[in-house]
């Protein structure tokens, strides 16, 4: 048996795609990583993603790519316990810059696929796209209709008032 | 900035995307939203947003913006933003020193003039109001000092409601005091006293010299209260028999054999969190007794006169094999995993560890001497210099990565507060120390999450504020819009500590993470500078802080025993501080046990990052001093001030 580092996977796309991969670079995800470990026979099935096509799974492998090397996420760690921060390295800032179709299909698949880093990447980006703008630019950026009338729009300003300056 | 603008410019996601989120994707998008104003406005942009953001948003914020204080876990989804709105508040006015001082002293209907020779001519401010507790009454034994306040305070919340009890003794009397506010309304003050010498305890012997609310109790909490000679009981506090002592707690009798383990002279107790057991010191001896009420014995109670509960556990400290020897106990803590800690004077091992175990009690005495990185610097230690520890205060760690429930914080009488981790090989992880009064004995401590902790000066009327220095999450400065230019004032370097050095931005860039150069400075230590808080006396005498209590990290309030008087320190709050005001002068001083309510005004001097200096030169102890002026806060410019406008 060839040693983990080198074994080849095979991943089938939602769209039918197969796409051979390094399964240390595959077992980012602990989605296939169970799945590897279930089936027993690493190589020799492909594994279906069902949710998740062609093009967002070739992108959210190249993240998987850059960060084969990462140590694995602590399995204790409490998602409102670890340090907070919103820096998001260079490498990831240049891989999320991407339309935000894209950016939403990579949060999803990362949740799918239970990556924890990529999916924190992904949320502290859409984060990042909503601090410091005013409700009417965050529309503007995430094309969200306003369904407010008038009057509860200005009932919900006035009870959110208080937040303005903190 | 480039980035951010793609993302603006490409592709007009589908509308339904953002909203189509799973609720958990959403709790890990808002638990990176820093500021209560980005969840405010997500809330505002539509109605499913305004939907997801009320049951996850105002919960996640707070959790993750305010994860190291204590909050009640029965808060309701639908009180979260309720409880966003206080915590930021509350916050911010730590921050800006926003504070209000109360002076509570027993005064006299009629005004007293001041006896003696020593004027104090310079002072005019009701010099001549209020007469000291010992011109208007004369008892028979008379103390030459005026006896000193111990307080406890403990409170609840539900949402819009704050009641709070708090309980001090002055001499051999106790007062209680109920408060009620229900939106910043004051809707209940009610006081009570409890005099000494209708139980014959007389002043002096027989003082207060520790005093516990005894908490988790459903409704009318008793009170525990220990003297000076030794007296333990545990008293109600329901109006309908106020003061009817339910137990009280006292060693073996002994009939002939046993009389060492005496029961004098209680220095400090502690409850563990249940309220099931109290652990007492004396000077010499520590006793741990089961507490009534909530490990009730039916036979006990039922019984007319009051039971008389024995120890589960005495222990002589003094008399222990391999304990080096000390002058006196001070103070004992519970720990989260029920085990103790103690404190002592004049030691060379000022503070140890009781762990209990089935067959006694094992004392652990702290051989870890080498000090941290952070503090390798202030500490020198060789293990045979006798030190004085006078508070302990256990840290709640959980919250923090990688922490165990055994650290704790100790005040010295060198003039430092040490912060340990039991598990850590450090002795001391830090070490705190004002940068202006720098040898200045440490006395209370109280905690405030593991944002801050104030200490009492165990010499003068001061708070010291500090900062645990430990990685901060929020920051009201954050929803201040970007700038180039930093904050004002510009706080003043007791040490050469040179200004924080970091780009000159104009604008945060939030995909990059680089900040402006404000929102950068406001997070530096350099500009959160720890300060004293100077607590006017209605008598105008010198005091040290002998205790200290605030009932909850929701609490926005510290009192502050004195001599003779009980202080508190309060966030300001305008409204709710003249609200309280103007029902004070309406009602008669009679309603609060004779108790004189006075308004003071904050100073304040900034003493730096509070970490301990390795040579007390290094300080040029001339510090940047603010004298609150509460009729100019009007005219302030709201520029980025990094101080309440009051101080201005």
């Amino acid at each position: 048996m060839a040693s983990t580092d080198e074994q080849k996977i095979i991943l089938v796309s939602s769209d039918g795609v197969n796409i051979q991969t390094d399964r240390i670079i595959a077992e980012r995800s602990m989605l296939i990583k169970n799945m590897i470990e279930d089936l027993g026979t690493p190589g020799e099935e492909p594994i279906p993603i069902m949710n998740v096509s062609e093009a967002v799974l070739r992108k959210v492998l190249e993240w998987c790519d850059h960060h084969k090397k990462d140590p694995p996420p602590e399995k204790d760690e409490d998602a409102d316990t670890r340090k907070k921060t919103t820096d998001i390295e260079e490498w990831d800032q240049k891989f999320m810059q991407v339309d935000q179709e894209m950016l939403f299909e990579i949060i999803l698949a990362a949740n799918y696929m239970d990556i924890k880093a990529l999916l924190d990447v992904g949320c502290k980006t859409v984060a990042n796209m909503i601090k410091g703008k005013s409700p009417e630019e965050i529309r503007k950026t995430f094309n969200i209709q306003n369904d407010f009338t008038p009057e509860e729009e200005e009932q919900i300003r006035r009870e959110n008032e208080w937040a303005e300056d903190r | 900035m480039l980035a951010l603008l793609n993302l603006n410019l490409t592709g007009p996601a589908d509308p339904a995307r953002l909203k189509g989120l799973a609720p958990d994707v959403w709790c890990n998008i808002f638990s990176y939203l820093d500021t209560a104003q980005s969840i405010a406005r997500l809330e505002s942009t539509c109605k499913s947003l305004h939907d997801v953001v009320r049951t996850h948003g105002w919960p996640t914020f707070v959790r993750s913006q305010f994860g190291t204080l204590t909050i009640p876990q029965d808060v309701k989804i639908d009180k979260s933003k309720e409880l966003a709105k206080k915590l930021t508040w509350q916050s911010r006015s730590w921050d800006r020193r926003a504070f209000s001082l109360v002076s509570l002293g027993p005064g006299v209907g009629v005004p007293v003039a001041r006896r003696g020779g020593r004027g104090r001519g310079g002072h005019g401010r009701g010099r001549n109001a209020y007469g000291g507790r010992h011109n208007h009454r004369t008892r028979s034994n008379q103390q030459t000092l005026p006896a000193h306040v111990v307080v406890d305070a403990c409170s609840s919340f539900d949402g819009d409601m704050e009641a709070e009890i708090v309980a001090w003794g002055l001499g051999e009397d106790i007062v209680v005091r109920w408060r009620e506010t229900e939106r910043l309304r004051l809707t209940v003050d009610s006081w009570m006293t409890l005099e000494g010498a209708q139980s014959s305890f007389r002043s002096g012997t027989d003082d207060v010299t520790a005093i516990s609310i005894l908490r988790n109790v459903d409704t009318d909490p008793p009170l525990l209260v220990g003297r000076a000679s030794g007296d333990l009981r545990l008293v109600s506090t329901s109006q309908s028999d106020f003061g009817r002592v339910i137990a009280s707690y006292q060693p073996f009798r002994s009939d002939g054999g046993e009389s060492r383990m005496k029961q004098d002279q209680i220095q400090y107790f502690d409850t563990n969190a249940s309220s099931s057991a109290a652990a007492v010191v004396t000077k010499d001896s520590m006793f741990i007794y089961p507490l009534i009420g909530t490990t009730s014995n039916p036979d006990q109670i039922s019984n007319a006169s009051e039971p008389v509960i024995r120890p589960v556990e005495a222990l002589d400290l003094g008399t222990l094999k391999d304990a080096p020897s000390f002058g006196s106990l001070r103070a004992i803590k519970f720990m989260a995993d029920g085990d103790l800690a103690l404190c002592a004077v004049r030691s060379t091992e000022p503070v140890r560890y009781l762990t209990r175990t089935p067959t006694g009690v094992v004392l652990t005495n702290l051989g870890k001497r080498c000090p941290s990185s952070r503090c390798t610097e202030s500490f020198v230690h060789d293990g045979s210099v006798l030190q004085s520890a006078r508070d302990l205060l256990p840290v709640n760690m959980a919250s923090a990565a990688g922490a165990s429930g055994k650290v704790i914080l100790s005040s010295y009488d060198d003039g430092t507060v040490r912060l340990q981790d039991l598990r850590s090989h450090a002795a001391f992880d830090t070490i705190y120390q004002d940068h202006f009064e720098l040898v200045t004995p440490m006395g209370p401590l109280v905690s405030h999450g593991l944002e801050r902790f104030v200490a009492g000066s165990a010499r003068n009327s001061i708070l010291k504020i500090f900062d645990f220095r430990w990685n901060r999450t929020y920051s009201y400065i954050d929803a201040h819009p970007c700038s180039g230019k930093p904050m004002i004032p510009t706080p003043k370097s007791l040490t050469l500590a040179p200004l924080p050095d970091v780009a000159k931005r104009d604008a945060c860039c939030h995909l990059s993470g680089y900040p402006c150069y404000l929102h950068a400075l406001a997070r530096t230590d350099f500009y959160r500078p720890n300060c004293n808080v100077y607590l006017p006396t209605i008598n105008h005498t010198v005091s040290p802080v002998y205790s200290l209590a605030k009932s909850s990290d929701l609490s926005s309030s510290v009192y502050a025993g004195l001599s003779g008087e009980l202080s508190r320190m309060s966030l300001r709050d305008p409204v709710a501080d003249l609200a309280e005001k103007s029902w004070m002068q309406q009602s008669d001083c009679k309603t609060r046990c004779g108790y004189v309510f006075c308004e003071g005004s904050v100073s304040i001097v900034e003493t730096g990052d509070g970490i301990a200096l390795s040579d007390i030169s290094k300080s040029k102890r001339l510090p940047a001093l603010y004298k609150q002026n509460l009729q100019r806060s009007g005219t302030v410019p709201r520029s980025y001030q990094r101080l309440d406008e009051s101080l201005y």
